[in-house]
């Protein structure tokens, strides 16, 4: 056995070992395709190490209550008819445990009874046992608190949350209605239900998701298996947030085990939910959009022939679903179960009881058009609603126009071009210059130097032969050094050009290395040679780029580049534009230190690429110069605040806001003014370091005055108010911190009248139930009444303070609803919560106040289960804490409020 | 001598590999001392502890001074190694001094494991011991860990640490490595017979 093998069978294990048994045997199989022998290893090692731990702890003779898979679960392994015989008689809570009706990836669920002590014979109802395990006490008793808001919800077409639970264990469980009932996608094959039924059936369905949208719930994991139709044909939905509830951090959709290795098939995931974005409800559009198109038309919205998760994954993210229309017609498919197969289309069409083509003319317009706007990649293109949605659908069903539109020709070739643009220009450009320029030319120069070998006799002709090859050699290496600088930086920019960056230079990088084979010494090819490399250092350093950048990678380009500059440079110092490469070159290669975090190596690059920009101003070159020279600086300082070097980041910041000044004086925009107000506040935060507050505060006065300027100049740009808050908020926080209540007021009252103004403008004219408001403009809005609180402080009127402190609460709790992993957001529900825990705990209501402060603790928690806690969330849990002790004082001491 | 190990160490830590196999010799002397003293005459599966002997080695031989987690961390990853070869060889020489009659084999009891693989403790040690070095050659980090563990009696923790992986890759790469490890030594002792294992 090799290690590889060995590698790949200890991947396995891991992610499979947590598996029901007959998921286990069926996504090995499905892994371990090309090696079936690996498969069995796989089952056969964690069969060794489920039984060898069994047979420990008997052997230690203790009682194995410990383990819930252990008692509740040890039917395991015998065979299913005695495991249907020996019902499990175990009891959860006030439950009586009747028999297994399922087993998932989160949970078990069995059919309950209610004990009859409560009085009375209690009905049927579906107990789901959770394999997660909640922790502390806290989090126990947030579980309860969001256990009551679902189920709250009462919905004629949505399983009522009953009860729910924490057993001794910790294991979560939850009471649910018993849904006698089959999956939607079952119910409808099998009593052979026309187009117009399952679409009725399906609108229902719609009714209900839009109601838990409207309590602010997203699903999140709407599939057939989710929604059960009774005997009666009622839809009934299943597990509205229970598993989000039940594992705040982990996104059913995707359920992550390991690197590489999903556990579900995310067939009915949205894109951002693949790639790990904040969710809305246009998630669940989405996923009701694949609900909605395999119900019609029994295929899958992307055709691919592998059922490999990634292929799946990558079809969710980057394929353009199919026409409805179209699909239907396949003769290949995905089976329920996931597997890839061949698939009859009449089979199709009969069990919707009609012949395919009319199935196909009846997709064909509206129906293709409602579902492939439901399955749009971006949110925002998707219906606003699944009310929307399921008005399109009426629509369509009493013959009215929909609201769905064909996208145009244009709209399509637009979109091809937006969304392929690196590809498309460096594909035309790449055509049209080997074809007109490149091709002609290395032909030009292969039979020049054909020439010259054969010309040998007649000294004149071998002299013009080896012009024109040197002409012609010249032009190859300007097309390529074209394509790699103009072609570049026109699509450098475009959001998704990154791996067509990437090409297009390995193109050049390929070509120039041939070249230079042939002509090791020509010093114009190989500053081609180190250019090509410096833009695919930039592009596999892009953080953008779909592999997440690959800064080693492109660290390795740019000291290759710097090298060939470096030796250029040494044959001919006085060279200006070498000089400024070389520069470009070190300031690069700091730049990727400094996201390596290394930040002595980038530090002392960073010092080299200032001292060669700063000379080669000194020596009257401007060009280009100045604006790389003040990035230069600013990150100098940046790594020098880190590294606790205060004075020598304000030098650094001073100079960088002398060249700003040059440059707006000679070239005045609003980027450069805006440069110039962030080295204010990067300055503001230097001087403060330092204990110079005048110095701090004017900065800060400067900030926001170019910040104002910006602001009244181009009313309609939402990023230069929400610039302009984030000034008035910095300057508000400093003068908090350093005592100046008084001053800090206004500044904070200003930046909330900027920001209201922002979200009203924002929100203006955007469907109901949808905040379309900026998530940060939400949070700087927050953020501005905190402030505001602070400044008011205990002598202030406390009214206003705990009203303002509210109105956060609920904002940041919305916020934090619909994009429930962005932290920034979390991070300003969690000061909110502090902050109004405090208001609360001085005016005596110690109760409410350690209420607060304790789910202030929950969110710390809740974050640094997120991501790493960096110094913020240090800062934020030291601040809960003081806060938790003071409210236990005052609570304690019976203290009188202080007033 | 307890100064020069201190430093011994450092280095060993530091990535020097002469320093590390010196802090073996070393430990691999102290250990079978230790080891000949309480074995005197005794059977080894019931007097043979390895984490009481290891950590007996480690005062004797560093002292009770602050020596830092590391040092300790790193003394014990050559210990257990050293522990190892203490247990193999004297499993060898039993076996010879027994061969041509009755049991030849050395047992992973609860006494001298305090980790020994749940069902491996009725098992041959130099069948474990050839596993591991199979193992090693699949991935030499689970080896050292099932090494730290069993012979070096480390928690799970410490060894995670030593390793520098996480608590949770630690524990899974245990309950593989364990599983793996019963199944290679079921599979063997199908194959040989009593003793077969043992080479002369």
């Amino acid at each position: 056995m090799s290690a590889e093998r060995h590698k790949r069978l200890r991947a396995l294990f891991e992610a499979a070992r947590n598996m029901p048994e007959q998921d286990r045997r069926r996504w090995l199989d499905a892994i371990c395709a090309d090696d079936p022998t690996l498969a069995d290893d796989v089952l056969a090692l964690i069969e060794e190490a489920t039984a060898g731990g069994r047979a420990r702890t008997q052997a230690a003779g203790m009682a194995s209550a410990a383990d819930p898979d252990e008692t509740l679960f040890s039917g395991r392994g015998t065979p299913r008819a005695r495991q249907q015989e020996e019902q499990p008689r175990e009891r959860i809570g006030r439950y009586v445990l009747k028999q297994k009706l399922g087993d998932g990836g989160m949970g078990v669920v069995y059919l309950a009874q209610r004990d009859s002590e409560a009085g009375g014979k209690g009905g049927l109802v579906a107990l789901k046992l959770m394999r997660s395990t909640v922790g502390g006490e806290e989090d126990r008793k947030r579980f309860l608190r969001e256990h009551r808001l679902l189920s709250a919800l009462e919905h004629p077409n949505i399983a009522r949350l009953l009860d729910a639970g924490t057993t001794d264990e910790g294991h979560p469980y939850f009471v649910m209605e018993y849904v006698r009932g089959v999956s939607i996608d079952r119910y409808c094959d099998e009593n052979r239900l026309t187009m117009e039924e399952r679409l009725g059936l399906f609108r229902k369905v719609c009714d209900a998701v839009h109601y838990v949208h409207q309590n602010l719930i997203i699903h999140r994991d709407l599939k057939p298996g989710n929604i059960l139709v009774t005997a009666e044909g009622e839809p009934k939905l299943l597990d509205f947030g229970i598993s989000k509830l039940a594992n705040p951090a982990l996104d059913p959709g995707i359920e992550v085990t390991s690197p590489g290795f999903r556990l579900l098939t995310p067939r009915y995931a949205s894109p951002e939910q693949i790639r790990n974005l904040p969710l809305t409800t246009a998630t669940d559009v989405y996923s009701l959009g694949v609900l909605l198109y395999e119900l019609l038309t029994g295929h899958w919205p992307y055709a691919i022939k592998t059922t490999e998760i990634r292929a799946i994954e990558r079809a969710i993210c980057d394929l353009e679903p199919e026409k409805p229309s179209t699909a239907v017609a396949r003769t290949e498919g995905m089976s329920p179960d996931g597997k890839t197969g061949p698939m009859d289309p009449t089979v199709v069409a009969r069990a919707r009881g009609a012949m395919p083509s009319k199935i196909r003319s009846r997709l064909r317009g509206d129906l293709d058009n409602v579902l492939l706007k439901s399955l749009d990649k971006s949110p925002r293109r998707r219906y606003q609603s699944v009310a929307e949605m399921a008005e399109d659908l009426r629509r369509h069903l009493s013959n009215e126009t929909v609201r769905a539109r064909p996208p145009s020709v244009r709209y399509r070739v637009s979109k091809f071009v937006r969304r392929n643009r690196g590809a498309v220009i460096a594909g035309v450009l790449l055509v049209l210059s080997l074809a007109g320029g490149a091709a002609a030319a290395s032909y030009q120069w292969r039979r020049a130097e054909t020439a010259l070998a054969t010309a040998r006799a007649s000294e004149e002709a071998a002299r013009l032969a080896a012009a024109n090859a040197e002409a012609a050699r010249a032009r190859v290496a300007a097309i390529a050094g074209a394509m790699v600088g103009d072609i570049q930086s026109k699509i450098v920019k475009l959001a998704g050009s990154t791996p067509a960056r990437q090409d297009l230079a390995n193109i050049a990088i390929e070509n120039l290395e041939s070249l230079l084979a042939a002509s090791p010494h020509d010093s114009s090819l190989k500053l081609e040679l180190a250019r090509a490399l410096n833009e695919r250092g930039q592009a596999q350093a892009d953080r953008r780029s779909a592999s997440a950048g690959n800064p080693e990678a492109a660290l390795q380009d740019h000291q290759r580049a710097l090298q060939i500059r470096r030796d250029e440079l040494a044959r001919d110092p006085a060279n200006r534009e070498i000089q400024a490469e070389v520069a470009t070159s070190v300031l690069r290669i700091a730049d990727i230190y400094r996201m390596l975090g290394r930040a002595s190596e980038a530090s002392a690059h960073y010092r080299e690429a200032i001292d060669r920009l700063e000379e080669l101003l000194r020596s009257g070159n401007t060009r280009g110069v100045r604006a790389p020279l003040a990035a230069a600086l600013a990150a100098r300082g940046e790594l020098a605040i880190n590294a606790g070097q205060v004075d020598e980041a304000v030098a650094a910041f001073v100079r960088a806001q002398e060249i700003r000044r040059v440059e707006l004086a000679e070239a005045p925009s609003p980027r450069a003014r805006r440069n110039l107000s962030v080295g204010h506040l990067d300055l503001a935060r230097a001087y403060e370091l330092m204990g110079d507050r005048a110095s701090a505060g004017d900065a800060l006065d400067q900030a926001v005055a170019l910040r104002r300027e910006l602001a009244a100049s181009d009313e309609q740009s939402a990023e230069a108010r929400r610039d302009l808050s984030r000034a008035l908020l910095e300057a508000a926080g400093f003068h908090l911190r350093t005592g100046g209540a008084a001053q800090a007021l206004p500044l904070a009252r200003e930046a909330d009248a900027v920001l209201t103004k922002l979200l009203a403008d924002e929100r203006e004219g955007a469907a109901q139930g949808q905040d379309a408001a900026d998530p940060r403009s939400r949070e700087a809005w927050i953020t501005a009444q905190l402030s505001i609180a602070s400044a008011l402080g205990p002598a202030g009127d406390q009214e206003e303070a705990r009203r303002r402190l509210e109105r956060a609460l609920e904002e940041a709790r919305r916020l934090v609803t619909g994009a429930p992993s962005w932290i920034a957001g979390r991070r300003a529900l969690t000061r909110v919560l502090a902050e109004l825990g405090e208001v609360e705990s001085r005016a005596g209501r110690h109760e409410l106040a350690a209420e607060l402060l304790a789910e202030a603790n929950d969110e710390i928690t809740r974050i640094e289960s997120l991501a790493e806690p960096d110094a913020i969330d240090v800062k934020l849990r030291e601040m809960v804490r003081a806060g938790r002790e003071r409210v236990r004082e005052r609570s304690s001491g019976g203290a009188a409020p202080p007033n | 001598m307890d100064h020069d190990l201190t430093q011994l160490l450092e280095r060993a830590r530091a990535g020097d590999v002469s320093a590390a196999s010196a802090v073996f010799a070393e430990a691999f002397e102290q250990l079978r001392s230790i080891a000949r003293r309480h074995l005197a005459g005794e059977r080894l599966d019931h007097t043979l502890q390895a984490t009481a002997l290891v950590n007996e080695a480690f005062v004797r031989m560093v002292g009770q001074r602050e020596t830092g987690w590391e040092n300790h961390a790193h003394f014990i990853h050559s210990a257990s190694q050293a522990m190892r070869r203490i247990l193999v060889d004297h499993a060898r020489a039993r076996g010879r001094a027994k061969r041509g009659g009755g049991q030849a084999r050395v047992r992973l009891d609860d006494g001298a494991l305090p980790e020994a693989p749940a069902g491996l403790e009725h098992l041959d040690i130099l069948a474990l011991d050839e596993a591991l070095t199979r193992l090693a050659a699949l991935d030499e980090r689970q080896a050292r860990l099932v090494e730290l563990r069993c012979f070096g009696g480390m928690s799970e923790e410490e060894a995670a640490e030593l390793l520098g992986i996480s608590r949770r890759t630690a524990s899974i790469d245990w309950s593989f490595a364990k599983a793996w490890l019963r199944r290679e030594l079921s599979d063997d002792g199908a194959a040989d017979g009593p003793g077969g294992s043992i080479p002369s």
